[in-house]
């Protein structure tokens, strides 16, 4: 039709109308990619449209891109052959003894889930599943625990192998291997966080956190079977990361490293069968299906918004705000938190990274205390995950409180839910700014690995 | 090590495609769970075949002396990356070899030039009249210059072969290194395939007593939830004729994933153990990944897979979101509509002419079923939606019971 809008209007039509779609219940990937298709329609013509297998077929013939379904396949098949709960199980014997162990491990356990699954739905309700009630068992507060458990969960999309930071490196064209280094230790300095917090409850108070009872301890030599059972497992964690850190082998590479390991894994423990090898396939199909039709739709969405314009106006407003560069990052951060309380990752990391990338690229490294816009590019897009981070725990739409609401007991209520998360939000945010002040604690790793 | 220089070709590639998942979802369907109680002779060999140089066959059935295998394939693994970079240490001398050949020939062709110059000179100096001073102090002077001029290359020559002979020792060195470690990876590669080949032999037994370990000691059983099987999400009628062409589809492009983890590894294999990297291990599967993601979208959106925004829509009864889902499906068949037409258009392009389109890589795959299957995954979808407004109908005409499988 080759109709004119102003891009001011053009914003908040498509945007509003994004908005309206999302709340009717259509999902995210078909609102994004119908209504790209129509605004294609009413602004160019029925040429136009030829445009949409054009943006698709790029992500098609994507080489990093295969590194998701690769990565959701490893970790699909270690937990349909049961290893992950194994794992859990083990770790639970080890720290039991201590106060507030069991929270402690859940985040430790967590946090090893996480450096094999890069998405945190599966975390939070395996461990909804198994460490909610072995908690409240043992008289456990069920603040601490359920929080322990979420917060835990998330540490899945900032410890590599993440796919959100796969997905983030294509939409900004970085290097998936230097985010994965990047976000190693602020994943890390997070999980520590949170057993420090947990630990320091518990012993302030350890009514919250009771170790439990000398009888059902384990002996160390129990402990050592316990480990030796777990070894397979560790040694793929450990295979997959040190190939990924050596920088020997790619992304890609290291994930189908991984997934050739995992069936390794599922053959010694003597899970390796055709009806397992088919629902891992089938779990994978969907969770990367699920991401990558989010990708196809928002592209074109997102690309025709820039195209029309829209970059130089979102760039023009944040100016007007006349804010500096750190008040335009802290604003970026406020507005993906509050994006995060109701729109998915993967969408969100569309609709906003090829808008915000530029913008933060313009202001310059020097800004910012960085020596190149390389440097700054990695820094902004760690912290991107960082703060996706949050938006799993913040109510009231989290995903990670939903995960949880789902596998929790019926009478926990959703209002103790939300409290629960709320200190570990808190410990978030302390983690966000860290990495804001200390580049560092983002850029050392990577530098170290690749120079 | 001898280098494997094995392309895919063409036509395998797509057999494999099109074969493969029908085996894997017979044997699906024919094979029971594995069983926690005893080893499984099929899986031990499959192991032994894979992961044998690891020695995984060995741990697989409980015997460590599998380890025994790690250090003789850290022996390879380091001996081939030696060998790796002795090579680039040859080739670079090589060329700095041609390097100082030429360049002593272009100093023997600037002694002759002047040698040349000097004996014209000197007749000339003959034929000059013994009185005419300033002509022959000239040409004198030329000789002079000339002679020096030789001196100099003669002297350069001598330092270049000077550094000809360093440069040959160094090549010589590398290419004995090379061979070398060439020769240590190669021999501990036939040590470790020779020990293969005796546990070939020996695996029975080690079943045995591994049966043996296990009944005397069962340690503990690994508990498995069962998913629940998205083929009794079918529904009835048309809507159940829609919904199985998704089931099957997506089961069969599911499998692919298992092809990518064996083509990943043999790439892996290939180059570090063995130096000859693939050019068709990555194409093939990131091309391949790209058709799965396509084809899936109708097996995502059956099962529910595709995340929904639901504020509100999960508060709604039954019949509100069937009549919601029906207003919003206009613009799901908008868009899975366009990506048909376009999608068709996008593919026909690419099939334009005898020669259609392939790959700008070596390997040179072609393309245009890529594009196709554009197409493809929208009329999946399409039907898929079609699926989903026959039941949303039925919902809201009251008769849903009969139509839903399972409620999502």
């Amino acid at each position: 039709m080759g109709l004119e809008i102003e891009i001011g209007w053009l914003t908040l039509i498509m945007f509003g109308s994004l908005l309206a779609l999302l709340a009717a219940g259509l999902p995210l990937a078909f609102v994004t990619g119908g209504l790209a298709c129509v605004f294609l329609f009413i602004l160019g013509d029925a040429k136009t449209l030829n445009i949409v297998p054009s943006r698709i077929f790029p992500l098609m013939t994507d080489y990093q891109l295969s590194a998701i379904p690769l990565f959701i396949f490893m970790a699909a098949m270690l937990e349909r052959a049961g290893i992950i709960k194994e794992m859990f199980d083990v770790i639970y014997k080890l720290l039991g003894g201590l106060k507030g162990g069991l929270a402690s491990a859940t985040i430790i356990a967590s946090t090893i889930l996480a450096a094999m699954v890069g998405v945190i739905g599966a975390a939070v309700v395996t461990m909804g599943i198994i460490a909610l009630p072995a908690m409240l068992r043992r008289n456990y507060d069920t603040k601490i625990a359920m929080g322990s458990i979420m917060a835990g969960g998330t540490l899945g999309i900032l410890i590599p192998p993440s796919i959100l930071a796969i997905i983030y490196a294509v939409v900004a064209e970085q290097s998936v291997g230097e985010l994965f280094i990047g976000a190693v230790i602020p994943g890390l300095m997070l999980s520590g966080f949170y057993i420090l917090y947990v630990t320091a409850r518990c012993y302030i108070n350890p009514e919250l956190g009771p170790p439990i009872p000398e009888a059902e301890r384990v002996t160390t030599r129990e402990k050592m079977q316990l480990l030796q059972q777990m070894a397979a497992p560790i040694i793929l964690i450990m295979v997959v990361f040190s190939v990924l850190f050596s920088g020997a082998a790619t992304p890609v590479e290291a994930a189908g490293i991984g997934t050739f390991g995992a069936f390794i894994v599922a053959a010694l423990h003597r899970q390796l069968d055709w009806p397992t090898i088919r629902e891992a396939c089938i779990t994978t199909l969907k969770a990367s299906s699920m991401v990558i039709w989010i990708m196809f739709g928002a592209t074109i969405f997102v690309g025709l918004y820039v195209l029309e314009g829209g970059q130089q106006f979102v760039t023009g407003a944040i100016a007007a705000t006349g804010l500096g560069p750190w008040g335009v990052l802290i604003l970026m951060q406020v507005i993906l938190v509050v994006l995060g309380m109701f729109l998915d990752w993967v969408g969100i990391l569309l609709l906003c990274v090829p808008i915000f990338v530029p913008i933060i690229k313009g202001l310059g490294a020097h800004f910012f205390g960085l020596d190149s816009s390389a440097d700054l590019a990695l820094w902004f897009g760690v912290l991107y995950l960082v703060n996706m981070q949050m938006s799993f725990l913040s109510p009231p739409f989290g995903y990670a409180l939903f995960y949880l609401r789902g596998v929790a007991p019926p009478e926990i209520p959703m209002s103790d839910i939300f409290k629960s998360a709320l200190p570990f939000l808190s410990l978030q945010i302390i983690g966000l700014a860290f990495c804001m002040l200390f580049p560092d604690l983002i850029l050392w790793l990577p530098r170290l690995v690749y120079g | 090590m001898p280098s494997i220089g094995f392309v895919l070709p063409h036509w395998l590639y797509w057999l494999g495609l099109a074969v493969f998942p029908l085996i894997a979802m017979a044997l699906a369907r024919v094979q029971k769970p594995a069983s926690s109680e005893s080893y499984s002779m099929p899986t031990a060999y499959f192991v032994w075949l894979v992961g044998g140089f690891l020695g995984l066959h060995r741990l697989y059935l409980k015997n460590v002396w599998g380890m025994a295998y790690w250090p003789l394939f850290a022996i390879i693994l380091f001996a081939s990356s030696v060998e790796r970079s002795e090579r680039v240490i040859v080739s670079d001398a090589r060329s700095e070899l041609e390097v100082v050949d030429s360049s002593i020939a272009r100093n023997e062709r600037r002694i002759e030039k002047s040698q040349k110059a000097i004996s014209d000179t000197q007749a000339q100096l003959s034929e000059t009249a013994a009185d005419d001073e300033r002509r022959r102090n000239r040409l004198e002077r030329k000789i002079t210059k000339e002679t020096e001029r030789i001196e100099k290359a003669e002297a350069n020559i001598s330092s270049i072969k000077a550094d000809v002979s360093q440069l040959e020792t160094n090549l010589s060195e590398a290419e004995a290194s090379q061979a070398f470690w060439s020769s240590i990876a190669r021999y501990t590669f036939f040590g470790v395939l020779a020990f293969l080949l005796l546990d070939l032999v020996l695996m029975p037994a080690m079943k045995r007593s591994a049966d043996v370990k296990l009944a005397a000691n069962p340690g503990h059983v690994v508990e498995r939830e069962e998913l629940p099987d998205d083929r009794e999400l079918a529904g009835s009628g048309l809507a159940g004729v829609f919904d199985r062409i998704s089931l099957f589809c997506g089961e069969y492009v599911a499998f692919w994933s298992v092809l990518a983890v064996f083509v990943y590894y043999y790439e892996v294999l290939v180059r570090y153990v063995f130096n000859s990297p693939t050019n068709w291990a990555h194409e093939s599967m990131f091309l391949m990944f790209g058709m799965q993601y396509l084809v899936a979208g109708s097996y995502a959106m059956l099962t529910e897979s595709h995340v929904r925004v639901d504020i509100f829509y999960a508060r709604m009864s039954t019949r509100g979101k069937a009549f919601i889902d029906l207003l919003t499906s206009i613009f799901f068949f908008i868009f899975a509509g366009t990506l048909l037409v376009t999608g068709w258009i996008f593919a026909s392009d690419a099939m334009q002419g005898t020669n259609w389109e392939v790959s700008f890589t070596e390997w040179a795959i072609q393309y245009w079923p890529v594009k196709i299957v554009i197409g493809v995954g929208a009329l999946l979808l399409i039907l898929q939606g079609l699926s989903k407004v026959l039941k949303d109908l039925a919902v809201l005409l009251g008769s849903d019971r009969s139509v839903n499988g399972r409620t999502a």
